[in-house]
This record gives C-alpha cells, structure tokens and sequence, in this order.
C-alpha cells in the first residue's frame, strides 16, 4: 500500500466510528462481517497478512448481497439499501491498495453520516456523526500529508480546526436555506417495528411496554400543566372485541351534537412525539383542535396520523377540561358499544347481567364494580398467565393483575350490564422536568382505562386502577414500581433506580431537557418555523425573499472565513521589528505623522513628536530606547518579549494620559489636514 | 491524478493556437522572474476529481434530506458545502506564501544531464505540507514539506537542442489537505540552459588555408606520411591507431601525420564541409573539448566569425557558446 501507516489507521479508525451507530440494528452476521473485515485490514497494515486476490473481495461481495436479500427479502426496506450500503463500504477494504482508495471510502463516510439520521436524530447521534466526520477529515490530512510533524494528534487537530471554519456557514445556511417540499415520494419503508402501543389490547401487551425506559412524547404546556392524575394520553380507542382482545373495530360515526359551551376550559401545548408504531398520536383528553404535518382529528376524540411516525414529529394541540354535556348517542352506536361476542367468558358474562338486574342505575353499577375491585383485588405488574376465557380467568380466579386486566374485564362487565362502554389505550403522568419546562412520558407510562356512556353526561373516564392503585395515578410509574420491589426487571427498574440517585437525577434531567430543546428547535425546523423565526426579525418577510436572503447570509458568511483564513500570512509577512514600528507610529499624533511623513526613522518621529507635545513623547522614550538596542545594537541583553513589554505600557500610558486630557487637548489641536 | 484535462481529446485536438494564447497569456500573468512569491496572483485553483465526488455526495444527501424531510440531513449537507469552500481556501493557502528561486546560471551538452536547483522556503511562517513538483512537466519531487527553513530541490534536465534551451515552466501543485482541490502555478524563473552541440567525435583536421578548405578531404588523409608514433589521446580517430607497436609497448600508439604535427591551431567549420550541419558543430565541439583537454591553444572560425587563438577553460566556454549560439543564414 502506497498510503502511509498512519494515515491507514486513522482510516479504520474513522470508519469503524461512522459504522457504530448501525451496529446495534444490522443483522449479526453482518456486524460479525464488518468487524472481520477491520481486523483483517488491521494486521494488513501491521503487516502480517497480505492482501487476498480479487476473487475473495468479490465472492464476498456476491455472498453479502444475497445474505442481505433473504435477510430482509424485498428491496423496499431502508434498512436493505442502508447495510447495503453499508456493507460496500467496508468490503472497499478488501480491495484497498492505493491512495485513491482510501480518499474514496473516506468521501463515502458523509453519504454513510446521512443514513445515521434517517434512524436516529437525536442530539447524542448528530455528535457522534460529527465527531465521525472530523475523523473523516483527519484520515484525509494524513493521507496528503507528508510533513513528519502531522503524525500523531496534529491531523486531528487540523481537521477540527477545519470543521469549526465550515461550522458558522452550516449554521447560516440551517436557518436561511429555504426548505422545499419532497421532490418525490419514497415508497421505502422501515422495516424495524418501534416499541410503543398496539392498535390491539391483548393481555399481556402492555406489560411488555412497561419494562421499557423507551421515550414516547413530550409536551410543553403554554401554562402551568395540569397534575399528574389529571393527565390521561388518549391515544386510541378500542370499540371491538376479537380473537380474546379489545380491538379498534370500526364503531359508527358518533352523531356531530357535540357542543362546546363558553364554560369549557381548554389548554393549549405542543406535542414532540417520537416515533410509534400506530399511526395514532397521543393527546390530552378531549383534543379540539390539532396543529402538524398529515395528522387528522378522528371523530371519536383522537388524532390519527396518515401513516406510521418514522421520525420526532411536532404537533400543536388544543384540548378541553371539561366533561361534555349534551351528546346523544344513536341506535346504531349504542349497538356497537354494546356487542360482545356470544362464546368467550360466559361468567363475566352473566355477572354482568346480574348487576344490571340487581342495580337501577349505571353509576350504581359502576360502582359496585370499583368497589369490588378495591375489596378484593390486587395490584401487580406480575399477574399470572391468562388462559383462554382471560377475563374470566382474571375476574373470578387469579384477582392479580394491572391496568390493562382491569380496564378489559371492566368494559367487559359494563357492556354485559347494558351501558355502553370502550376501551382507551394511552399514556398517564409523565414526569415533569424542571429544567426544561416540560412534560416526559416514557413507555412505562403506557396505560389503559374504560369509558363508559351515561346518558346526559356523555362518555365518561372510568380508570378503575385508580381505584385499586391509587398511588399509581398520583404520583406516575415510579411510585407505585418503587412499592413493588423486585416486581419491575430491565431497563425501567435501572432508570427508577437512576430517578434515586440525587445529583445524577438532576444532571440527568438537565440532559433531558437539552435534548429535548434539541428535537424541538433543530430537528423539527421546518417551513413554518423557519418563516416563525424569521419573521420575528423581518416583520414582513414573504418566503420568496428567503433565497436572496440566505445566499446573502452565506456570502457574507463565506466573506468572513475568506479574510480570516487568508488575511493573516499578509499581516504575519511583516517582521517583529517592523510591527513594532507600525504600532509605534499609530501611537504618534495627527501632527506628527504629518511632519515627519512615512518611512521615518524612530528617532526623526521622536523628535518631531518631542517638539509638538513633550508629555507624550517622554511618555515613549522608554520604547524607543529599547528599541533601537534592540533593532541597531543587536543586544542580546534586549529581549523581544521586553520590547514588547515597554510598548505596551507606553500604549496603556498614552490611552490614559489622552483620556483625562481630551477635552483641552481636543480643543487645542489643529484639525488634521489630510 | 495529474492534470487529467491535459490528456482529454478535445483539448489536446485545440491545438497550438490555443498552447501559443494561452502562453501568452500565462507570460503575462506570471512574468518570469528570478524570485517568486507565490500569492493569489500566480495561483490556480480547481477541484479535484475527488472534490466533484464531493459534491455529488453533496447534492444526493440534500435531495435525500428534501425527501425525508430531514433536518439533520439538512445540515450534513451544509456542513459539507462549508468544508468544500473551507478545503479550497486552506489549498489554496498551502500555497501562498512560498517563496521559490532557481540557481543560475547553466549550461551543458544536447542530451547530456544539466543540474538545476531550486530552493524554496516559506515566508508565511507556516508548514506547506504536501508540495509536489513537476519540471519540466514530469514528476521531480512528490511529498514535500516546507516551512520556514526551506528545502532545496536537485534535479537534473536533459537539454534536447543546441542555443538557449528553455525547460519550461515549474509546476508546483497541492492537494493538501483534503484532497478535494488541486491548487497549483506555473513558475518561469527565466531560466536559460545554453545547450552546447552534442559532440560528434570525428577526426581532426585543420585546415592550414581557410580559403581552401577542399585540400581537407578525408580521402587524403591515409596518404599522408607516418612520421611518428604518439600516445593515444582521446581524439585521436581509432583507425590510426598502431595495432602492431600499441601491442610491444602495451599502450597504445596512433599513427601520427606529417600534415597533423603542422596543423594551425584554427578549427574551422569549413574543414568538416562532408558532415551534415548539425554533425559539424558538434565535431567542432568535439575537437574544441578534445583541445581543451590536451591544453592546445585554438581558435574557432566558423564562417569568418573568428575567435582568436588561445588555450584554458575560458577559451573553452566561449568557444562552446559560439557553437551553441551559431546561427548560419543557410540552413
């Protein structure tokens, strides 16, 4: 290889960086693959093995091109041409034998930096990417280098120096560049399912969420935000049993009496959801009004977006407190929040039926229920596998389980006792973050209550683990996991542990919000914001104005690195002693620059200036002095540093004496004729 | 990698016109000059193959950024807008302020090595790291560093026609740091080669008269009269060499003339009338070095453009400038 070691080992070194990020999410054997490849190119360049022939790179091409199609089987998959991509960027290795090939896989990393983004856009990704780059452009220095004193960390230290010059136009081209609206859509897909809610609840589901630490949405209030018991994430709603579990269905539309008084109070908040794994975003009780790119408001009080989230989103949200008054519910919906199917849990069944004989009124039914559930049921987040009639099971055997048994045998009951009721799947709580102001709530939060229908009230939230587990409601996840030790296991029991370590908690937090703030203000900036950002500049700006305006911005932007990177060797051309000189001559007056003229000797301005205004001059003679030893005597005992020393004491004794004598002095002298 | 345009067709089917222009024009943009600071002035700057890679990178991760909607992906692609522009000036900067010269002056023989030195050394007090140099027009020097010390650079050149031989210019190119831009100048340091003939070795024969020059025809050489053996000097033409008595004595022996020993010292041009031309010269300067060597006095006619008679290495060099720089209105 004709490239120099070094150089070669920065490149492994930036490519395994930039290859990181995927290394959790490609299949294992590519990974194992990858990471041979590297080894294999490490003891090349330590010299222990030479390069294989051309049919080794080759048929491992082949072998990972058919590798990744079974793996993922269809070309339409991002995550197909991303390891692809992926994979052909580390097979270059195999093949690497000149300079220009490792200038080729190092200009392939910013391509490889991108797909980073299409996964994760996070704070904590774009830093690693970046530093991945400025290894990039290191490996590059080494590469063209060939000076023996940019061995070690100094290519490092080029190439940062070199990202902070590019960073100020990254900066100006970010808020200026007009953002354009897709050229055309990508019909690609993520193959990978974001852990999150189903649009079904089985038991079982969202105790597989629980243990999960996962972020799912955060919400900034516009005023203070509401307490946690009050926070109940509608996020869908479930109308239909199934196969053993609560499922969407496709309820009649509810009929459009829904009125919102003037009394209604209402809060307004902005949602930044990560990705989900329904097209379903969450909101805060009864959503009025929804703000963001392809989200609709469905017409059972929820928000549906038009495909799948695949990246952080940011909604606007409007919703309202109070309960509605007056809604009517029609034959058909009545039927459908009614329907059970006729086979599955007969004894709930009937227990039901029982209740709407021996009880006059819903709220007498509902709560006999609660109050049954509180007398003799316990909360757990380990409940016992559920059999085949699970509700069944849940409600006259096992009595251990958590909000989803509670919320799918309470439905169930309310229906067999004649009130229509629904399943609602959602979040409740979240944590609030001080330091940023916000609200978190984290897959651990995922939850599930019943509404039931009263007639002149509407549809009413019944959580009845509120009623079993009060303290979960209250005070969120933590509280009521913290009470059951042992009970919680992986990822979320480690974040409830990390939540009791004081200072950590709180530098974690401030973290948080920084992240937060991050996915609001840079990777949400969008048409809009930009022109909101903007405008609070330039009152009136139009979005044709926004393409001028940022290649001005860029040019000015460019202008300013142009002179700061090729200025300086002008200035730095001229000698100590002559810089010495210009500093000594902008030190005289107007009148003495005058007289003496340019290209005058130290001692000839000394003089003039001696003759126009002596308090200056004696102020000086310490420099002069030092200077001329320094500059004819050639004195060695006249350091540099003490010329410079003596020059800026007469500078500070010059600025001062001027300060306090300006006003005589200002109006003694003549004006400068130029 | 080197200048790839050079080798395109339609810029070598452009022909001389567009070589005599643009030679004009690069005459007037970077005058010859003994001593050169290289500045924004005598620097050119272009993008390499690698750099329009760069830039195709570039557009395909906004294009993928539009489609995805991607803010971040937004931003890579500025970032690499603003590390393309940030690589042309730090290229262009490795550049600037050098300060190069070249050693004169020299001369040398058609098709014999020249040495030439060039120093180059920085005024701008930083290392100008990854210098390559090419002179004339090949490879001479890749991988330089260069800070304020210097470095000087041998390199030998091959003069391919008798009279003031003019290498060409020295290019000097870089695509240190990134690689993305190749910035380069073209340096004219004035510098002449005064080639001398390449010497043609050839009998001597001086004409006593230079108004009859027919009396030196080879044909009457062989029938001169042996009057002497003599030590074989370079010079002397092989054919005369005394086989038999160069055996006896173990050295050899030539055969030498009568019309030899009484030569003149006068090396006429017009004596080697039978060569072509360009054989001519170069048998004078043959004879002229061969001269030198034995410490004879000559002279040099050539045409009635006469130097006077003498000896030593000053007679030598001038001898051998009027050959290089001999101009006959005949040919």
């Amino acid at each position: 290889m004709t490239a120099q070691r070094s150089a070669l080992l920065w490149m492994l070194a930036s490519q395994s960086l930039m290859l990181a990020p995927h290394g959790s999410r490609m299949p294992l054997w590519m990974l194992c693959g990858c990471l041979a490849m590297g080894a294999f190119t490490l003891a090349r360049i330590q010299g222990y093995v030479r390069l294989p022939s051309k049919w080794v790179a080759v048929a491992s091409v082949f072998m990972g091109w058919g590798l990744l199609w079974r793996e993922y089987g269809s070309p339409m998959v991002v995550e197909f041409w991303v390891d692809l991509l992926l994979f052909m960027y580390t097979a270059k290795l195999l093949e690497l034998t000149s300079k220009r090939d490792v200038s080729q896989i190092m200009l392939l990393s910013f391509f490889v930096a991108m797909t980073h983004f299409l996964f994760d856009e996070s704070m904590w990704q774009t830093i690693v990417t970046f530093s991945g780059l400025v290894m990039v452009m290191a490996t590059l220095i080494a590469l063209h280098s060939s000076s023996t004193q940019t061995q070690g960390r100094q290519p490092l230290k080029l190439a940062g120096i070199a990202f902070l010059q590019a960073l100020p136009l990254l900066v100006i081209l970010f808020v200026f560049f007009p953002r354009l609206s897709p050229f055309w859509t990508i019909p690609l897909e993520k193959g990978a399912a974001f852990t999150g809610l189903n649009d079904r609840l089985m038991l079982g589901d969202i105790h597989s969420l629980v243990q999960s630490d996962e972020l799912a949405f955060r919400v900034n209030f516009t005023s203070a935000p509401p307490a946690s018991r009050d926070l109940y994430w509608r996020t869908l709603v479930l109308s239909a049993v199934s196969e053993g579990g609560w499922v969407v269905g496709s309820p009649p539309r509810p009929t459009p009496s829904i009125k919102f008084g003037a009394e209604g109070a209402t809060i307004d908040y902005e949602l930044l959801s990560q990705p989900m794994r329904v097209p379903f975003i969450p909101s805060l009780d009864r959503v009025l009004s929804v703000e963001g790119t392809s989200v609709r408001l469905d017409p059972l009080g929820f928000v549906r977006s038009a495909s799948v989230l695949q990246t952080v989103s940011q909604y606007k949200m409007r919703s309202g407190l109070n309960a509605v008054n007056g809604a009517e519910l029609s034959k058909a919906e009545r039927a459908a929040y009614l329907a059970l199917p006729l086979r599955t849990n007969p004894l709930a069944r009937t227990f039901g039926a029982s209740l709407a004989e021996d009880y006059q009124t819903p709220d007498a039914v509902i709560h006999t229920v609660l109050a049954w559930y509180f007398d003799e049921f316990t909360y757990t987040l380990n409940p016992d596998a559920s059999k085949r009639d699970s509700i069944d099971h849940f409600l006259f055997e096992t009595k251990r389980g958590f909000c989803e048994h509670f919320a799918a045998s309470f439905t169930w009951v309310m229906r067999a006792a004649g009130i229509p009721a629904r399943v609602v799947l959602g979040y409740q709580g979240g944590a609030y973050n001080p330091s940023g102001n916000y609200i978190e709530v984290r897959q651990f939060d995922a939850h599930a209550w019943s509404e039931v229908w009263v007639q002149g009230e509407g549809w009413r939230r019944v959580d009845p683990t509120a009623f079993i587990a009060p303290e979960r409601i209250e005070r969120g996840m933590g509280a009521s996991a913290a009470g059951m030790d042992g009970l919680m296991t992986g990822e979320a029991w480690d974040y409830f542990q990390m939540r009791s370590l004081g200072w950590l908690f709180d530098l974690q937090l401030q973290v948080q919000a920084l992240s937060h703030l991050w996915d609001r203000v840079i990777v949400n900036y969008d048409q809009t914001r930009q022109m909101r950002w903007l405008s609070t500049v330039w009152p009136d700006l139009e979005l044709e104005d926004l393409a001028p305006l940022a290649l001005a911005a860029f040019l000015l932007g460019l202008g300013v690195i142009t002179v700061g990177l090729v200025a300086p060797p002008f200035r730095r051309g001229l000698s100590r002693e002559a810089r010495w000189y210009q500093s000594y001559l902008r030190c005289l007056d107007g009148i003495t620059l005058d007289q003496v003229g340019r290209g005058a000797g130290v001692a000839r301005c000394q003089e003039a200036w001696g003759s126009a205004r002596p308090a200056e001059a004696a102020l000086a003679q310490g420099f002069v002095e030092k200077f001329e030893l320094s500059l004819y005597q050639e004195d060695q005992s006249v350091s540099p540093s003490s010329v410079s020393k003596a020059l800026l004491v007469l500078k500070m004794r010059l600025a001062w004496m001027r300060l306090t004598g300006r006003w005589d002095h200002h109006s003694q002298r003549p004006k400068r004729i130029i | 990698m080197s200048m790839w345009w050079l080798s395109t067709k339609w810029f070598q089917r452009a022909g001389k016109f567009r070589a005599a222009r643009f030679k004009a024009w690069l005459d007037r943009r970077v005058p010859p000059a003994q001593t050169i600071q290289l500045s924004h002035r005598n620097i050119f700057i272009v993008p390499t193959l690698h750099g329009f890679g760069f830039v195709l990178i570039l557009l395909l991760v906004l294009i993928a950024g539009i489609n995805y909607q991607n803010a971040l992906a937004h931003a890579l692609a500025f970032l690499m807008l603003g590390l393309f522009l940030v690589a042309m000036l730090q290229t262009h900067r490795n550049l600037v302020g050098l300060v190069l010269s070249q050693t004169r002056p020299i001369q040398g023989f058609v098709g014999q090595k020249v040495s030439v030195t060039f120093q180059v050394q920085s005024d701008a007090g930083r290392v100008h790291d990854g210098l390559s140099f090419f002179w004339p027009n090949r490879p001479i020097g890749q991988g330089f560093a260069v800070d304020r010390n210097g470095t000087t650079i041998f390199r030998q050149a091959i003069p391919d026609h008798r009279g003031w031989y003019e290498p060409g210019r020295l290019r000097l190119e870089t695509v240190y740091p990134f690689g993305l831009f190749r910035a380069w100048s073209w340096l004219d340091f004035d510098c002449r080669i005064l080639s001398y003939p390449k010497p043609v070795p050839c009998d001597r024969w001086v004409s006593q008269d230079a108004s009859t020059p027919q009396a030196g025809r080879r044909s009457s050489l062989g029938a001169d009269e042996v009057k002497a053996l003599k030590d074989f000097q370079d010079g002397d033409d092989q054919r005369h060499i005394h086989w038999r008595a160069s055996a006896k004595l173990d050295r050899l022996m030539v055969k030498s003339y009568e019309s030899e020993q009484s030569a003149s010292p006068w090396l006429r041009l017009a004596g080697l009338e039978m060569l072509p031309m360009a054989d001519r010269l170069g048998g004078l300067a043959y004879l002229i070095e061969a001269a030198s060597k034995r410490g004879d006095a000559f002279g040099l006619d050539l045409y009635g453009q006469q130097l006077p008679v003498a000896s030593g290495s000053a007679q030598e060099r001038k001898a051998l400038k009027r050959l290089a720089l001999f101009d006959w209105p005949g040919h």
